[in-house]
């Protein structure tokens, strides 16, 4: 697919500009909100109509009026248990200032999936999230080195036991694969001189170690060049291939557009990626504003994953519920943060709806509207405990689905109240939130 | 008036009633002098409820208790005197509003004594009702705002006030019909009034009509039986609750009384009854919580549920395999009464930097048969070294293992956890070091060596002392301290649970933390013997 404009030659990543016959709207809002925010309040939305798209993508991209997050890292650390640090990284997708910040890091812990289960260590897993926290919309170079250093991935990926004359390949497999080039972009030689590289690169006290006499100091054969690498000159010299560009590319097109992004789109991306430096920030900020991000194809383009789904849902609310019951609610549905199934990270699209979840996710909508098991305040939106009842069904899809929802869907809430004889607000937010509408991001 | 009193919130009220209890500091002495005149009695105006009443609680004088709740700010300072203040004006402004005066006057000619608060049923909903005798000549109809806005009626001198106007004229139809009353009710007060004359709020309740309707059916598991033993089992058996709210000079007491003797199937509450020697408290003592009950007459007449057997049976088959003995025959039974945990405070390690405070808990248990302690030890000995080893095949810290003496001796098995050299801060486990010993006849099992000497030291140099029953005493002091250095954290688990924002977390722990420093000590007490349950609570400065 080429979605290149064959008329004007734009570039899908031209900057998007609102007009009379396509403004930036209750859709645009929350498509915008949704994708970098995990979802915001109907009044908040609202307010980034109003303040137009410029300003709206500005605003979500400053820190805004969340919570100190950061203050809490150190009880999380001394609780010591991974229960409180998922808990705790669910309440800062769910009310962290830093929105695309915190979007990030769920994006790159999927990206670098590391579990908990194999490392065993809380305050390696909490520090491991907080490398995302602080590169993740920095260079690529510098997220990938301080990975590749991080003691969470040295144990995950076995680098611990990786010692001159017994080299272990798996991290050096794993960062060209999945981390960085994709597969089919490296040789076999390329791995077991990268393997090589990263000897020495070891765990002491919980804290990364560079152990000269454990590493391999003979020269290497990387992508065609000969010299005495180590790791940071695997990183170094990996990041900066073009395939990691287009790797990259592809897998953010994914996270924030669309879930089968087409070749030019990749390709542009790519080469805005390399123009930025490798600076992931920078290359978000223009794919944010684009033609391509705000395109029809993008537009409820994807399928929530569990988290994404119980954050979005009480952040459409404007509601607050407890992070421990959510993550709970998450993990019932597949997701366990801290733990993801394996160095893929988590099955994507499609794979998260089966009759099974899709019957968890109603439930959860339900209780969470009935107050129950999730601590929720308030129980309903502000917008709908005052509103007159023939304004509560365009309110409820205001509020869950930004308003666009198909005339099939409308019929049968409307089939689903005229049977029922209710019309109250939260049975009609309760019957908008078992739409499909629901389940797109 | 209702939105006004709603934006009050029940924190401000809740602070009010327990303030105001305290605010008496030098008026109110409890004297034992009988009803005003123009006020009535809990037995006078049980003959305006129906038989029917699950709750009544009777405040003894409800003008004396406004004079002290209006001079309660003056006790208090910072936030809880601004809330005090902004609720007792709020208050003001609705009375005014609703009878055209200010509250010592309202409050003179609307109920001048006692004032009765009951659950009733009617038509058979539960239904709150407020009543009480209006002053002589004072006339309801006098009052036409309070009449227009509050569901109330004047019956035979008596203003009755209910949730709603339909439930009022549910209840004056009653009344008409001249159903049985409560006081009518036979042995309903018998006993009651006198039980504790001095009390400002006498509380009855009917426990036969709770468990008709289901509300005190509890299930629970082991660990949870057994602390909740004798309490669960009174309430059971009882067909009444009664209790009563004293407060003076600073203090609150919360004192009752379960009409039910111990059923006969809690035979490991039998030794309830008789008194036992209590440990000494250890230096830096903050709380302390009794268990008065064998572990091994427990476990031998608990029934667990399935689930509950099979996790009991897999440890049962490890625990013996350990012991190289029957944990349930040989082990428990060699552990006596009372059962025993300590909180100590403990003394902040220079060296140990975790955001975490958190002070030593001791378990302390007389040894019956000095027998079994070789093969105890061994067990938590063998306990130890698993724990260890599994937390090193986890990459987690791993605990050595350790042999300390007293200067009396007595010795020690402390497993410690390596040094710490991690990245800060300190995982809570490393600042932990579980401790086993056996002195002066007991065993201690704690969570520190430190809190273990300290228990070791008590043991070995203070009185035993007598007592009976369950109990609970926290230093309110040392609890405020704890919560101000673990506040942090503390915010974090109330963000996580409860889905609050950190502002809303810290207004709830400014005000816990300013009722908590109202307090000296809290106290509870309960007591079974071969006829009744006696309860007590006390928060104040102590006996």
């Amino acid at each position: 697919m080429n979605t290149v404009d064959s008329q004007t030659h734009q570039s899908p990543l031209e900057t998007w500009q609102a007009t009379t016959a396509n403004p930036f709207d209750l859709a645009k809002a929350g498509h915008l909100a949704r994708r970098v925010a995990m979802g915001a309040s109907l009044k908040v939305r609202r307010t980034m109509v109003r303040a137009g798209v410029e300003e709206a993508i500005d605003r979500l991209l400053a820190p805004g009026r969340g919570e100190d997050v950061d203050s809490f890292r150190t009880q999380v650390i001394a609780i010591d248990k991974v229960g409180a640090l998922r808990d705790y990284r669910m309440w800062r997708l769910l009310a962290g200032r830093d929105r695309l910040r915190e979007r990030m890091s769920f994006f790159w812990h999927d990206h670098f999936a590391t579990s908990f289960q194999k490392v065993r260590d809380v305050g390696m897993m909490a520090r491991q999230l907080e490398v995302f926290d602080q590169h993740g919309l920095g260079r690529f170079d510098d997220l990938l080195l301080a990975v590749s250093q991080d003691p969470a991935m040295l144990r995950w990926l076995d680098n611990e036991t990786n010692v001159r004359g017994r080299p272990n390949e798996n991290y050096a497999r794993e960062i060209f694969e999945l981390f960085a080039l994709g597969h089919g972009k490296y040789s076999e030689e390329d791995i077991k001189a990268a393997a090589r590289a990263f000897t020495g690169w070891q765990i002491r006290d919980h804290r990364f170690h560079d152990s000269r006499p454990k590493h391999d100091k003979g020269a290497k054969t990387l992508f065609g060049k000969t010299g005495p690498f180590d790791g940071a000159d695997v990183v170094r010299m990996t990041a900066s291939r073009p395939d990691s560009a287009q790797f990259l590319a592809k897998k953010l097109l994914e996270f924030f557009v669309h879930p089968e992004p087409a070749k030019d789109e990749i390709t542009a991306l790519a080469q805005c990626y390399t123009d930025a430096d490798r600076h992931i920030g920078k290359t978000l900020s223009t794919l944010l504003r684009s033609r391509l991000f705000f395109s029809e194809r993008a537009m409820r383009s994807r399928i929530h994953s569990p988290v994404d789904f119980v954050v979005c849902t009480v952040r459409n609310l404007g509601a607050n519920a407890a992070p421990h019951a959510l993550a709970r609610a998450a993990a019932q549905m597949g997701q366990t943060l801290i733990e993801p199934p394996g160095v893929e990270g988590w099955p994507r699209e499609r794979a998260w709806i089966s009759s099974a979840t899709w019957l968890l996710r109603t439930n959860f909508t339900a209780d969470l509207l009935r107050g129950r098991g999730y601590h929720l305040q308030p129980i309903l939106p502000p917008e709908l405990s005052g509103g007159r009842a023939q304004d509560h069904l365009r309110l409820a899809t205001e509020i869950l689905v930004d308003g666009q929802v198909s005339d099939q869907s409308m019929t049968a809430i409307r089939h689903f109240l005229r049977e029922t004889g209710k019309d109250d607000a939260a049975t009609i937010l309760r019957a908008v939130a078992t739409l499909p509408e629901v389940q797109m991001l | 008036m209702t939105a006004r009193l709603t934006l009050l919130g029940t924190r401000t009220l809740c602070c009010l009633l327990v303030a105001g209890c305290l605010g008496s500091q030098s008026r109110s002495q409890i004297t034992d002098e009988r009803p005003k005149t123009g006020a009535a009695s809990i037995r006078d105006l049980g003959g305006y409820l129906p038989a029917e009443t699950l709750l009544t609680a009777e405040l003894r004088d409800a003008e004396a208790w406004l004079g002290e709740l209006l001079a309660l700010p003056d006790q208090l300072s910072g936030k809880a005197q601004a809330a005090a203040r902004a609720g007792i004006a709020m208050g003001s402004i609705g009375l005014r509003g609703l009878t055209g005066s200010g509250p010592r006057d309202s409050v003179r000619d609307l109920a001048p004594g006692q004032v009765v608060f009951a659950l009733v049923r009617i038509r058979q909903q539960v239904e709150p009702l407020l009543l009480s005798r209006l002053a002589p000549g004072v006339e309801i109809a006098s009052f036409g705002r309070l009449h227009k806005r509050i569901p109330c009626a004047e019956v035979e001198g008596v203003l009755v006030i209910a949730r709603t106007r339909s439930v009022l004229k549910d209840y004056l139809k009653w009344h008409r019909m001249k159903r049985p009353t409560l006081a009518e009710k036979k042995g309903y007060f018998s006993g009651r009034p006198e039980l504790y004359p001095g009390a400002q709020l006498r509380l009855y309740l009917d426990l036969e009509t709770l468990r008709e309707r289901g509300s005190l059916d509890v299930d629970l598991e082991a660990a949870q039986a057994y602390f909740a033993a004798g309490w669960l089992d009174a309430m059971r058996c009882a067909s009444r609750l009664d209790a009563t709210l004293v407060w003076n000079a600073g203090s609150l007491r919360l004192a009752g009384q379960l009409n039910a003797p111990l059923d006969e199937s809690i035979s490991y509450l039998a030794s309830g009854v008789e008194p036992y020697s209590m440990p000494p408290d250890p230096e830096g003592m903050l709380g302390r919580l009794v268990f008065d009950r064998s572990l091994s007459d427990f476990w031998s007449s608990f029934s667990p549920s399935k689930s509950e057997q099979t996790a009991i049976d897999a440890f049962l088959s490890i625990a013996d395999l350990l012991l190289g003995t029957s944990f349930v025959d040989e082990l428990l039974p060699a552990l006596g009464e009372p059962l025993v945990v300590f909180a100590i405070r403990e003394a902040v390690d220079g060296d140990v930097q975790s955001p975490i405070d958190i002070p030593g808990i001791a378990l302390v248990a007389p040894i019956r048969d000095p027998k079994l302690v070789p093969i105890l030890r061994s067990f938590v000995q063998r306990i130890a070294m698993i724990v260890s080893n599994e937390r090193r095949e986890k990459g987690l810290v791993p605990f050595g293992l350790r042999r300390g003496k007293t200067n009396r001796g007595e010795s020690l098995w402390i497993a410690e956890p390596e040094e710490w050299r991690g990245p800060e801060p300190t995982p809570l486990a490393c600042t932990l070091s579980p401790t086993f010993a056996i002195g002066t006849e007991h065993v201690v099992i704690a969570t520190t060596e430190n809190s273990a000497r300290a228990m070791l030291d008590a043991l070995a140099s203070k009185p035993v002392m007598k007592s009976r029953g369950d109990g609970l005493q926290i230093s309110m002091p040392g609890l405020l301290d704890y919560m101000k250095r673990n506040r942090p954290t503390l915010i974090l688990n109330k963000v996580l649970d409860e889905g609050v924002t950190v502002a809303k977390a810290e207004e709830e722990q400014v005000f816990l933390s300013a009722v908590i420093g109202l307090f000296e000590r809290l106290q509870v007490s309960i007591m079974h013997d071969d006829k009744k349950t006696d309860f007590e609570v006390r928060l104040g400065a102590g006996r």
